[in-house]
Parts: C-alpha cells; structure tokens; sequence
C-alpha cells in the first residue's frame, strides 16, 4: 500500500510538470529533490517516487504538445507537428489518445525489456575493464558531439566548458583548481545546480515568454477509441519508433532530443505518399513511440556505467548518489531490490498515468487554462528552495545564477548543452581513468583486449558517420 | 515592469520564508556527501540521539576538500556556538596530520569516539611478497599505502593515481587488482564468501585500538594485524620511518574513525547525557549495533581520554616521517610538516 502511495505521488508529481509547457522530466526531478531527505530511512521507495516521476512525465508531456503546441519537454517537439493541427481540427481527444496509446505501449514494451532485465546489462560492467570504460565515456563524448546536432564546432565548445567546469573543485592531492580562493568552490559545482541552471531555468525563461492558444477537448468517446484503434492499426510504425528511441536512449551521452524526430521521420519516410504536418495521426504515432522507450532505455547507461544519456538521467545520478546508490558501481549488482523497485517505478508509473490520461482528460486542460507564467514562478521557487538544500548557504544561489546565465547564453547561442553537462559530468572520472589505465596498461596489452578495441572502433565510425551527415545536410541545404 | 518586480518579490519572499523554514535547534555538521559510510553513521546517530536529547537535530552535510570545508565552517562560521555538533571521521584525522588545516582538534571538546578496523584480502594466487603491487592512491588509504610500503618496500609498488576505494574494488572483482581493503561491514558482505570458497586470502589487519594502545582484532582471530605479519614473516619486529609513520596514520584514523566535537564551552554535558541514556536503552543500542557494528563507542571523559591517547602518538620524528611519505612517495603537494602539532 505505501510503495502505490508513493507512486501515485510520484507519478502525479510527474504529470504535473509534464503537462506543463516545457517543463519536462529534468524540472520534476529538480523541484521533487528537496524530497530527498524524507526517504533517508527507505531510500527504495525513492527509486519508486523518482522513477515513477520520469514515467509520468514523459507521457503527460504530450498534452501541451497537442493542445498547445508547445512542446511539453525537449523530447516530445516532433508531436507538435502534427498533433497541434489535429486539435485545432477539433480532434484534440483522437490524437490525444493516440499519443497516450503509443507512448503507454512502448513504455510497458521497452520499459519491461530495460528494467527487468537490467540486472542482466549490469553484469556487463565486469566485463569493462578500466580501459574500456575510459573508451566508453569517450564514446559518450563523440556521440553527443557527432550524432545529436549539425553544429559539430558548437558542440565541441559545449564540451570544453563543460570539462572546464567539472575541473572546478579541489584535487586531493595537489590543492584548489579554479577556485579562486572561494572556498564553497573546492567541492566542486553541483550536478543538481549546474543541471537546473543549464536547462530548467532556460525552460522557465520560455514559460514566461510563451505565447499559445488553448486548443478544446472535443469529441467524445468515439475518439477515444478511434485513438486507439488507429495506433493499433498502425502498431508498425508506433513500434519502430519505440525501437529507434530504444536504442538511441541506451547510447550513451546522446541527448534523447533527437530520438522522436527520428521516430517521425520514419513515419514520414514510410508514408511517402502522405501529407504530414497538417494532422497527420502517423506523425503523432512515431514519435510518441519513440518518445517514451527513449527515456526507459537510457537508464541502461546510467544505471550500469553512471554515463547519463539524457540531462533527467544526470539528475536521477545524482539524486540516487544522495540515497547511496551508486550508480555505476558494482556494490548495485547484487541489489536485487534496487532493479526490482526500478522496473516497479517505471512500468508501475507508465500504467498508472496512462490510466490517468485516459480518465481525467477533461480536469487535466484545466492545468493547461492557467497561465504558464504563474507555474513558471512556482517551479523556480521549487527550483531554488531544492538547490538551497545543497549545502544551505546562498552561495548555492550564486552559483545557481551563474549556471542559468550559461545556461542562457548557450542556449541563445546554439552551444551544445548536453554535451556541456556530459563534459561536467564525465571530467573527473574520465581524469581518473586515464591515470588508471597509463598507470596499469600500455599499447601492447590494450591492443589485445577485444572490447575495448571494438569500443575504439566505434568511436571511429561515430566520428565518420556524423561528418558524413552533416557534410550531407550541408549539400543538401546548398542544393 | 511593475509586474515582473512584484513577481520577483514574490519569488524571494517564497524562497526566503522556504529556507528560514529550516532553522532549528540541534545542528549536526558532515563534512562528508551524503550517501557515504560517514553520511549514514551520522544521520543514523543523530535520528536515535534525538530521542534522548528532547531536540531536534538538523543534518547538514557540507562536503569537499577532504572535508576540510566542513570543519573549517564549523570552526569559523559556528565558532561559540553551543548547539552545533561536527562529526570528523578517520580521514580527516590522517588530513589534520598531514596538511596544514584550518581547524585543530585541539580547539574542540570531544563527545563521542568510535575506533574501527580495516582489513586486507588478497586473491589466493597472488605472491604478495615477489610481484608487484598495483596499489590504489585513495583519499583514505594512507595506513594502507603505508602498511605495503613496510611489508613490500615502496619500489615494488606500482601506485596508480586517482583511485577511489569504489574503482579499486571494480578493479578487484574484475581481477585488475590483487587486493582489496574493506571497513569490516562490507568485507562481511562482498569478500567474506571469496575467502570462505578459497580464492582470496585475508591477509591483514590494522588491529583494535583501545585505551591501552592497539591490540589484536578479536573479531579476525585468523587474521594478523600488520605488525604482527610483518613479525611472522620476516622474523623481526617492523622498524624505521615508513613504519612509525603507519603507526601514526593507522591509530588516528583507526583510533577516531568516527568521532562527534562541540566547540569548548558548548552544550557537550546535556549532549554527552543523551547518550549515556541511549546506550544504556537495550533497544537502541542493539540498534545502534545492528547498524554500525559493534565497536566501542567512548563518550565524555574516555572520549577526552582516546583524544589523549592519540595525541600521545604525535611525536617531531613519526609527524615528519609520515609528511614527508605523503609529499616523495604519494605526491600530495598539499603535505606540510606542522612542528606544533606535535608533543
């Protein structure tokens, strides 16, 4: 009874925030910190609130994208396009439907695959070595710089600062670096501010720009049906779209943006002869596949190698590191209830606000009348009350009001965000594994180990197929 | 105009009223991220001790440096105050000795000592005495790094950089590393079935400390302290500078490997009483013991006569040796030779 307790709250939390414009799973995570300390004494059913909060928001984002046509989070904007001109054409609860359907089944479909076999992925960490992680975090660094944007130039000045601000803090051995002589600097900036003011805070700046005209419900039970049906009908184009964003998801460092554009753009791809972006429900139907097994699968990377594959994912390591569950460590192999309380979060949110959707759609636009400057106002205090707990001083503040203007800027700016925080995230231990593996390996006795040549590889071929592609929407553009 | 500035007072005015919310009686300062083995003995401590003091006690956790940053806030921003509590842990006391720190545990009155042991395991087939040894630079690991360089010699150790007891123990499981050094909770959880089925070997311990100095572990009959393997293994007592060193690292962070200071002149009588009541309440000692094991804790007057104890130890020569072993051998640029600090 308490674990459905705390998933109602989780997932209503969730769903709460992914229906609001923008805010997606990143800004629930980081208004629902300051709930952490409340599950010190079972620290599981915080895996339940968080993980079930990531479920639902990931599928109540999709109401702002149809009724609004603002994109509820960064990964459900390719909904916008078509789902937007279905409920202006007084479809809203068909395609409404549809999405939830799409998302809900590839949800419980991925979600399943990820989380109850995820003790069996976490078994891979024993086969990486200490230079095989080192690989793979690289890996991580090309992907998010080669696969998820054209700007490669941008995305490499996104990383450097972010390394740059990861080597703020101290080095145990040899004193500050960057501190200034600021002392609240020798532990380093926060994962949760440095997210919060990277993201969050720059949604919150498009809240209260944001401009939109309510679309209505109409329709009555008959779309809700068709809404199924068609997406039923059309299971193909819903479940390669779950696939695309299920293996987008587990690669890790790509930011999860990309995965529903793919999934449109297999829908469109597939459906050549069809007009799309004026109500097509195919265009609906593929992304929200994709939408939903892309942020199931990049718990892969997060969980069993502590490499986030989307910004919420750097938020919940962080978060899970508070409850001491270190993720990425082998101390959570033998967990079993941690993978157990995981797929029981997840599946168990994906249902839940998928039965929600379904029941409350009429309540639910109510959410969407208010003005989103008024959320905007509440999610920042939300925001700032959850860094303040960091270490309690206003120095948390300060460095809150940094991040967000870099955050801002680079955002203006087109910088490469993700691979700004992956950079952040990923500097000490990338530090740390290259003097492990030039202090405990040379070239002759890496070139004889199998996986991390093949890791090698594929850092080579993600490297060519991105300068392929963008060489090719180059040409295209010139053409 | 006018409306974005009342929004902006609203905001403040929420976020301030949020955070006064906060302020309370008790204050238990962790100079450690929360989630750690230090993190949870803390919160574990202050929730059972709340109980007996009628207070609340608020957690703060301030991180970094080592935990200098902690210990330095509480020396300076908490100074005279009578309610806040800081919690140092074996660490810091290895920090203390070695660099020159803000804080001295010499300004503060000790409330609470708990001694621990950590124990070595090797894998069955590793020849400890004839291969090299990979060794892990921990921020913790001085007494280990110390306790191999007696036993090996420093020449035979190839210390790797940058290695926290979390990747030194992946390294372990996937056969990277021949050793692993554990607090004697995990080495019960993750090694003990290892030694059990015959593929490792615990090879040696730091031993008990006590009031009368350090003595053989009672929980590891079948396991020497390092003295004593040194002795049975090369015939001679362990001597020299490297040696004095160890003992000196291994009993602070041994001796106060978790240990509660009020500054002097603080509430340390009413928070010394809670727990003479605690611990004489079955129910949560038992408790206590379940979840932090079961070492001696000393409160009041043994807890000022451990801190004693250990001071004994902080000799010119054993302080410099271990200084200087942390600045050649571990390359720690932060290590400077204090002559104060010593007897």
């Amino acid at each position: 009874m308490e674990i459905f307790f705390v998933l109602l709250l989780g997932v209503l939390w969730g769903l709460a925030l992914g229906i609001i414009p923008t805010a997606g799973p990143s800004t629930a995570l980081l208004t629902g910190f300051a709930f952490v300390p409340h599950f010190y004494n079972d620290p599981y059913l915080a895996i339940i609130f968080y993980t079930g909060m990531v479920a639902a928001c990931t599928t109540g984002d999709t109401w702002s994208s149809i009724l609004l046509g603002i994109p509820g989070s960064s990964s459900s904007a390719a909904t916008v396009l078509d789902g937007y001109p279905l409920a202006k054409q007084g479809k809203a609860t068909y395609a409404l439907s549809a999405a939830f359907t799409s998302s809900t089944l590839n949800g419980l479909f991925w979600g399943s695959l990820v989380f109850f076999l995820m003790p069996v992925y976490a078994k891979l960490l024993l086969l990486f070595g200490i230079p095989e992680l080192l690989a793979l975090n690289i890996l991580a660094f090309v992907c998010v710089i080669f696969l998820t944007q054209n700007r490669i130039m941008l995305g490499f000045v996104g990383l450097a600062i972010g390394l740059v601000l990861g080597y703020v803090g101290i080095d145990e051995n040899y004193g500050p670096r960057l501190t200034f002589g600021w002392q609240y600097l020798e532990d380093g900036i926060n994962i949760m501010i440095m997210a919060a003011g990277l993201f969050a805070m720059p949604e919150i700046v498009d809240m209260v720009a944001g401009k939109s005209k309510l679309q209505k419900i109409q329709g009555d039970f008959k779309q809700v049906f068709d809404g199924i049906k068609v997406t039923f009908k059309n299971w193909y184009i819903s479940f390669r779209g779950g696939a695309i964003g299920a293996i987008v998801g587990a690669l890790p460092g790509v930011h999860g943006i990309v995965a529903d554009w793919l999934g449109y753009a297999q829908a469109k791809a597939h459906n050549k002869d069809e007009e799309f972006g004026n109500g097509n429900i195919k265009g609906v139907i593929g992304p929200e596949g994709a939408n939903n097994s892309v942020h199931a699968s990049s718990f892969v990377p997060t969980v069993v190698f502590g490499i986030p594959g989307t910004p919420f994912a750097a938020v919940i390591l962080a978060i899970f590191y508070l409850l001491n569950f270190n993720l990425g460590s082998v101390e959570l192999q033998s967990d079993t209830k941690f993978y157990e309380f995981l797929a029981v979060g997840y599946i168990g949110g994906t249902i839940l606000v998928g039965i929600l959707c379904l029941l409350l759609a009429r309540p639910i636009t109510y959410i969407l009348r208010v003005p989103t400057k008024l959320y905007a106002f509440i999610i920042a205090a939300l925001i700032i009350w959850s860094c303040y707990q960091v270490t309690h001083t206003y120095n948390d503040i300060l460095i809150l009001i940094i991040c967000s203007v870099i955050g801002l800027l680079s955002k203006t700016l087109h910088i490469n965000r993700p691979a700004m925080l992956l950079g952040f995230i990923l500097f000490e231990k990338i530090e740390a594994l290259t003097y492990q593996t030039v202090g405990l390996y040379n070239v002759s006795t890496l070139i004889q180990r199998p996986i991390f040549l093949c890791l090698v590889i594929l850092i080579g071929l993600a490297i060519c197929y991105g300068i392929r592609y963008i060489n090719n929407n180059v040409k295209n553009k010139e053409k | 105009m006018k409306k974005m500035f009342s929004m902006l007072s609203a905001l403040v005015i929420t976020t301030s009223l949020m955070i006064g919310s906060a302020m309370a009686d008790y204050r238990l300062i962790i100079p450690s991220p929360q989630g750690t083995g230090t993190s949870i003995w803390g919160q574990t401590v202050a929730a059972e001790l709340e109980k007996y003091l009628g207070e609340k006690i608020i957690v703060e956790h301030i991180k970094g440096a080592k935990g200098n940053l902690g210990l330095n806030t509480f020396n300076e921003k908490y100074k005279g105050d009578k309610k806040t509590i800081v919690l140092a842990h074996g660490g810091n006391a290895d920090a203390w000795l070695i660099e020159d720190v803000k804080w001295s545990f010499y300004d503060w009155d000790p409330v609470l000592i708990q001694p621990y042991n950590i124990t070595t395991t090797i894998k069955k087939d590793f020849d400890w005495q004839n291969e090299t040894l990979s060794l892990a630079d921990c921020g913790g690991c001085v007494p280990e790094t110390l306790a191999w360089a007696v036993l090996k010699g420093w020449d035979n150790i190839n210390f790797i950089r940058k290695m926290s007891p979390g990747a030194a123990k992946q390294a372990w499981l996937r056969g990277e590393f021949n050793y692993i050094r554990e607090p004697v909770s995990r080495h019960i959880k993750n090694t003990l079935p290892m030694v059990e089925s015959g593929e490792a070997v615990r090879l040696f311990n730091h031993g008990l400390f006590t009031m009368k100095g350090f003595k053989e572990d009672p929980n590891w009959p079948d396991t020497p302290s390092m003295t004593k393997l040194y002795e049975e293994t090369f015939g001679e007592k362990p001597s020299g500078d490297i040696y004095d060193a160890y003992v000196l690292a291994t009993v602070w962070r041994e001796g106060m490997q978790k240990g509660l200071y009020m500054h002097k002149g603080a509430n340390t009588k009413q928070v010394t009483k809670a727990f003479k009541k605690m611990m004489k309440n079955k129910e949560s000692r038992e408790y206590l013991e379940s979840k932090l094991g079961q070492y001696p804790m000393y409160f009041g007057k043994d807890a000022h006569k451990v801190l004693d104890r250990l001071y004994s130890y902080v000799t010119k020569d054993s302080l410099k040796a271990l200084v200087d072993f942390a600045s050649e051998k571990m390359q720690w640029s932060t290590a400077v030779y204090v002559e104060s600090k010593a007897k």
